[in-house]
C-alpha cells in the first residue's frame, strides 16, 4: 500500500513539472514525457494488475487537466493498456538490466503518441505520418528514453526500500499474531 | 504469498470494467461538451494552487541566478542605455509634434485608431499542455478574474491566441501557432484579407503558415499582419507578424506564404488578455 501511495505522490509530482518547467525542459520545442516512464516502471514491478490500475489513475490526470478537446478518458484509456502490457512482462523480467526499461518505456511511448497522432491529427486529414514521426514520434522518445536512464535506478532503489519495509512489517505483524 | 481466502476482482474484469467507464466517458463528453466541465473544475481546485506556487518557487530560483551572473552585464547595459536615452529624448520630441499633426489628419479623416485601447488583464502562465502536438498554455486567471472563452491574449504586443476554455481560477489559451487555430488577418499597409493557421509542421521553425491571399495585392517582405475586422473571434487590429516568403499558389488566384509572429512561444511568461470580446464592439 505504501508503494502505491508513494509512486502516485512521484506521478503527480512529475507530471506537475512536466506541465509547469515545460519551457525550461524542452529541448529543440520537445518535451519528454514523465508520465509514461512512472506508469511503465510501476507496471513492470507490480504487475498487470496494478499496473492497468495505476495506468488508469495516470491517464485520467492528463485527462482532467489537458485533455483533447476536453474529452476524458482517452488518456486514461491508453496510459491503463500501457500499464496492463507492461505489467504482462512482471514475471519473466530482470529489472536491473538497464535494457528492459529502455525498451518498455521506448515502446509504450511510440505506441502513445502513434495513438494521440490518429485521434487528434490523423482525423483532421493531416496525413504527413512520416514528417510526424521523424520530427515530434522519434525526437519525444529519444528524450524520454534518455530521462528514463536517469530515473530507474532511483525508481528501483525507492522500490526495493519501501517493499523491504513493508515484508518486515508484515513480518512482524504474522508473528505477533501467532 | 497470496492471501487466500479474501475475495478478489480478477483482472480481466477489472481490465473490462474501466474500459467500459473510459468508453462511456469519451462517448458523454462528445454528445454533451459540458458534461467534463464539473470534474475538470473540481480536479483544477486542486492542481491550479500546486501549478502557481510550483511556479512561484521556479521563477524565485530562476531570479537569483540571474542576479549574480548579471551584475556585470547590468553595468555596461545602464551606460549604452543611458546614450540611447539621450538620443530617445530627442526623437521624442519630434514624435510627439507628429503625434498631434496625426491626431489631426486623423480628426479630419474620422479614422478610428488602429490600435484601439482594449481593457486588458495580466496573467501569468502557468502550465503547458504535456504532449508535443499541441501549443495550448493554462495561465493563472479564470471565471472569477472575469474572463471568458473566446477572449484574445496578447504578449510582446502581438497576439498570442485565444481563451478556449474557462475554469474559476484558471484559463486554457489555444494560441495561434497550434495546429488547426485559423485567424482572419489583413495586410496593414494594402487591407488584403487572408487566412493566417497554425500548423505543426512549420512550428519548429517558429512561422506561421498565410494563405488565401488575393493574386493581385501589392504584398512585400516584411509587411505588417493585423487581425482583420471581419474576425469574429478576434478584436481587429492587433499585430500578427511580419509576412515572408510569399508565392503564387497553383491555381493562380491566391497567393501564400508565412509569417513570422512578433511572440516569443517558447518563452511566453507574462500575457495580457483582452477583457473585451468581438461581439461587444460592434
Amino acid at each position: 500500500m505504501l508503494i502505491n501511495i508513494v509512486f502516485a505522490l512521484i506521478l503527480i509530482i512529475s507530471y506537475l513539472i512536466e506541465t509547469t518547467f515545460a519551457s525550461t525542459l524542452q529541448l529543440g520545442n520537445i518535451i519528454p514525457n514523465l508520465v509514461i516512464i512512472i506508469v511503465c516502471m510501476f507496471s513492470l514491478l507490480r504487475g498487470r494488475r496494478q499496473g492497468l490500475i495505476f495506468g488508469f489513475f495516470a491517464g485520467l490526470l492528463i485527462d482532467l487537466f489537458n485533455g483533447y478537446e476536453n474529452v476524458i478518458g482517452i488518456n486514461a484509456l491508453l496510459y491503463m493498456y500501457v500499464g496492463f502490457i507492461n505489467g504482462i512482462f512482471n514475471d519473466i523480467i530482470y529489472l536491473h538490466n538497464f535494457h528492459i526499461p529502455i525498451i518498455s518505456v521506448g515502446i509504450s511511448d511510440m505506441a502513445v503518441s502513434l495513438m494521440t497522432y490518429f485521434i487528434t491529427f490523423l482525423i483532421r486529414n493531416k496525413l504527413d505520418l512520416i514528417y510526424y514521426f521523424k520530427n515530434i514520434i522519434i525526437p519525444e522518445i529519444i528524450y524520454t528514453v534518455f530521462v528514463t536512464l536517469l530515473l530507474y535506478k532511483v525508481l528501483l532503489v525507492v522500490y526495493e526500500k519501501l517493499s523491504d519495509y513493508e515484508s518486515r512489517k508484515d513480518a512482524k505483524i504474522d508473528q505477533g499474531d501467532i | 504469498m497470496k492471501k487466500r481466502g479474501k475475495f478478489t476482482i480478477p483482472t480481466k474484469y477489472i481490465i473490462a470494467i474501466l474500459s467500459f467507464i473510459c468508453i462511456a466517458f469519451i462517448t458523454l463528453c462528445v454528445i454533451n461538451e459540458n458534461f467534463s466541465r464539473p470534474i475538470k473544475e473540481a480536479a483544477a481546485t486542486v492542481i491550479v494552487p500546486i501549478q502557481k506556487g510550483m511556479n512561484y518557487v521556479g521563477g524565485w530560483f530562476a531570479d537569483k541566478a540571474d542576479t549574480l551572473k548579471e551584475i556585470n552585464d547590468l553595468q555596461e547595459e545602464n551606460e549604452r542605455l543611458k546614450k540611447e536615452n539621450d538620443e530617445l529624448k530627442s526623437e521624442n520630441v519630434i514624435l510627439s509634434q507628429q503625434q498631434n499633426e496625426l491626431e489631426r489628419l486623423r480628426e479630419l479623416y474620422k479614422l478610428d485608431d488602429i490600435y484601439s485601447d482594449y481593457p486588458k488583464v495580466a496573467a501569468r502562465v502557468i502550465g503547458k499542455e504535456t504532449s508535443n502536438w499541441f501549443t495550448v498554455f493554462t495561465i493563472d486567471k479564470g471565471s472569477n478574474d472575469g474572463l471568458e472563452v473566446d477572449m484574445n491574449v496578447i504578449a510582446d504586443g502581438g497576439l498570442v491566441g485565444r481563451i478556449t476554455y474557462v475554469g474559476k481560477n484558471y484559463a486554457k489559451v489555444t494560441s495561434i501557432i497550434n495546429d488547426g487555430s485559423n485567424v482572419s488577418a489583413k495586410f496593414a499597409t494594402t487591407s488584403d484579407i487572408c487566412i493566417v493557421s497554425g500548423d505543426l509542421k512549420l512550428m519548429n521553425e517558429g512561422i506561421i503558415r498565410v494563405s488565401n491571399i488575393n493574386i493581385n495585392a501589392n504584398i512585400n517582405e516584411g509587411d505588417m499582419l493585423l487581425t482583420s475586422y471581419i474576425s469574429d473571434k478576434y478584436v481587429p487590429g492587433i499585430l500578427i507578424g511580419y509576412v515572408t516568403g510569399v508565392e503564387d499558389d497553383a491555381n493562380r488566384l491566391t497567393k501564400s506564404g508565412y509569417v513570422m509572429p512578433v511572440v516569443d512561444f517558447a518563452h511566453l511568461e507574462e500575457v495580457l488578455v483582452i477583457t473585451q470580446l468581438k461581439e461587444e464592439i460592434d
